[in-house]
């Protein structure tokens, strides 16, 4: 566990290093400020109501999961590699120890700069008067939505990237696996879906809609953040019964078991592909 | 007494290419043994497994656990936005050599400054020559004081100055009782700095010789040996 802590500090210290991460806080910034921007210039209502919220959570997933996937991609090809897992392992950190450690410290690093970049352009927008927030308890309680969007995307995602990353060979390869599974799971997954429902009988469309959004990352993390912003009756009468069930105890324990399925499963696969790696 | 490490039959096989192939061999604690042989010979093979970073498929090894092994391979990577300094000091955690960052970067300091890499302390060691790598490299294996070595081509890349100076390292380290097997391409050195010369072509361990066998090898020397074992030339 200590040997887990140190790596998971010294990647977190490498990344903040690298000049990407704190680009994609500052990503992350400006491309809310952007959003909050354009609302004020259309003389919408402050705050977080209607569309804008949902706007806002859509944009901070889109990053979080690119960041995620990527930076954890590029880092685990880059030890991978460059023999610098070779190397760890001869000093008696297992491979679960070092997976964990390295994963956490790029989590803490993405979700950081996610975080960050995001109570910045809250911060500035609010200071500016684009966004006059008045402080209230919808108003946190949407900010702590996003936030929570923000560190479980990142969470997912990176835990993805770091199985690209240890699976591939080289660190392009590992980039390209990674975005592939970004674009897959982001846009070509919900047009699959759009073609896919209205064909099939109702009785049939729900349950498959309720596993065709569990699978994906994505519409899981999407849905999860609607239902914690209250957006759920938006979608439809059947995700506002989904979303009813969520904010309850049983829906809590399920939503949590079903995030930690979304992590297990590929950090589970990368720590088979770098006890392989090391036979 | 002494602590030795038994090898016996070990085999190793990537996909389709056998590594190792039924390798044995005894070394006594404070021995340095040379690995020569052609690429692909299996000499790395071999330091992988006796350093832990990979298992053979078959085959017994005995003896390596009551040591503290030190490995440094061949060609590493440095990931970018780490500075030698930082990096020193990840490694004298993970080896625990330091139990705090303080301590970590005093013991990175010091074997910075052991390999006269000291002044590019604040570095990114991703920016290093390769020479400059192989000296870090050579650093973090200091790290922890191991008594045995495991050095994968270290002379590779390192200028005229630094390998002298690499030698008279490994000749001290032997001097304090620190067992060493290095793998390298110069049979020169084998031949200068090894107690034993183990060659390997395609996974198999040809000869296990002394030093003085190859001084010995007559009109062609070391060289035209080396070329009549492999079987690419004439003894």
């Amino acid at each position: 566990m200590k040997k887990a802590l140190v790596v998971a500090g010294h990647e977190f210290a490498r990344l903040l290093r690298r000049g990407w991460v704190l680009a994609s806080a500052a990503a992350m910034a400006l491309l809310v400020l952007a959003l909050s921007a354009t609302r004020a210039a259309s003389g919408l209502a402050p705050g977080f109501s209607g569309g804008y919220g949902s706007s806002l959570s859509s944009l901070v997933l889109l990053l979080s999961s690119l960041s995620g996937a990527l930076v954890a991609a590029l880092s685990f090809a880059e030890d991978g590699g460059g023999g610098m897992a070779d190397l760890l392992r001869s000093f008696g950190l297992g491979d679960r120890r070092f997976l964990l450690g390295k994963y956490a410290g790029i989590l803490a690093a993405i979700a950081g700069a996610a975080i960050v970049g995001l109570l910045v352009s809250f911060a500035a927008s609010g200071i500016a008067g684009i966004v006059p927030l008045r402080g209230g308890s919808g108003e946190i309680k949407a900010l702590a939505t996003l936030v929570a969007t923000a560190a479980a995307t990142s969470a997912v995602y990176a835990a993805w990237g770091a199985l690209f990353g240890s699976a591939s060979r080289t660190v392009l390869g590992a980039a390209g696996s990674a975005l592939a599974f970004w674009f897959v799971t982001l846009f070509l997954y919900e047009a699959i879906g759009w073609i896919l429902f209205p064909a099939l009988p109702y009785r049939v469309a729900k349950p498959a809609l309720a596993l065709f959004l569990a699978i994906d990352p994505a519409e899981a993390l999407r849905l999860g953040s609607d239902f914690l912003g209250n957006h759920g009756a938006a979608l439809g009468p059947e995700f506002y019964h989904w979303q009813s069930f969520f904010l309850g105890l049983p829906g809590i324990v399920a939503a949590i078991a079903l995030l930690s399925a979304h992590l297990a499963f590929p950090l589970a696969l990368a720590a088979r592909r770098n006890r392989k790696a090391s036979r | 007494m002494s602590r030795r490490i038994l090898a016996s039959g070990l085999s190793k096989r990537y996909g389709e290419v056998l590594a190792l192939d039924g390798v044995g061999f005894e070394v006594e604690e404070g021995q340095s043994l040379a690995l020569i042989g052609p690429n692909g010979a299996g000499k790395s093979s071999l330091l992988r497994i006796l350093g832990g970073i990979a298992r053979a498929d078959s085959g017994t090894l005995r003896g390596l656990e009551s040591f503290r092994i030190a490995y440094v391979p061949d060609g590493l990577v440095f990931p970018a936005g780490s500075s030698a300094l930082a990096w020193l000091a990840f490694v004298s955690r993970l080896k625990g050599a330091a139990k705090s960052a303080r301590e970590a970067a005093q013991v990175a300091g010091r074997a910075l400054e052991a390999m006269g890499l000291a002044e590019h302390a604040r570095r990114s060691a991703a920016d290093f020559s390769r020479g400059m790598k192989q000296r870090l490299l050579f650093a973090q294996a200091l790290i922890g004081e191991p008594d045995i070595l495991l050095l994968d081509e270290p002379a590779s890349g390192l200028d005229p100055l630094w390998t002298i100076e690499w030698k008279e390292t490994l000749r001290a380290l032997k001097a304090g009782g620190a067992t060493i097997l290095f793998s390298t391409h110069r049979i020169d050195d084998a031949v200068e700095i090894a107690d034993r010369i183990l060659l390997f072509d395609k996974g198999k361990l040809l000869r296990d010789e002394l030093p003085v066998d190859w001084r010995q090898a007559g009109a062609g020397g070391p060289e035209r040996r080396f070329l009549s074992f492999v079987g690419r030339g004439a003894a």
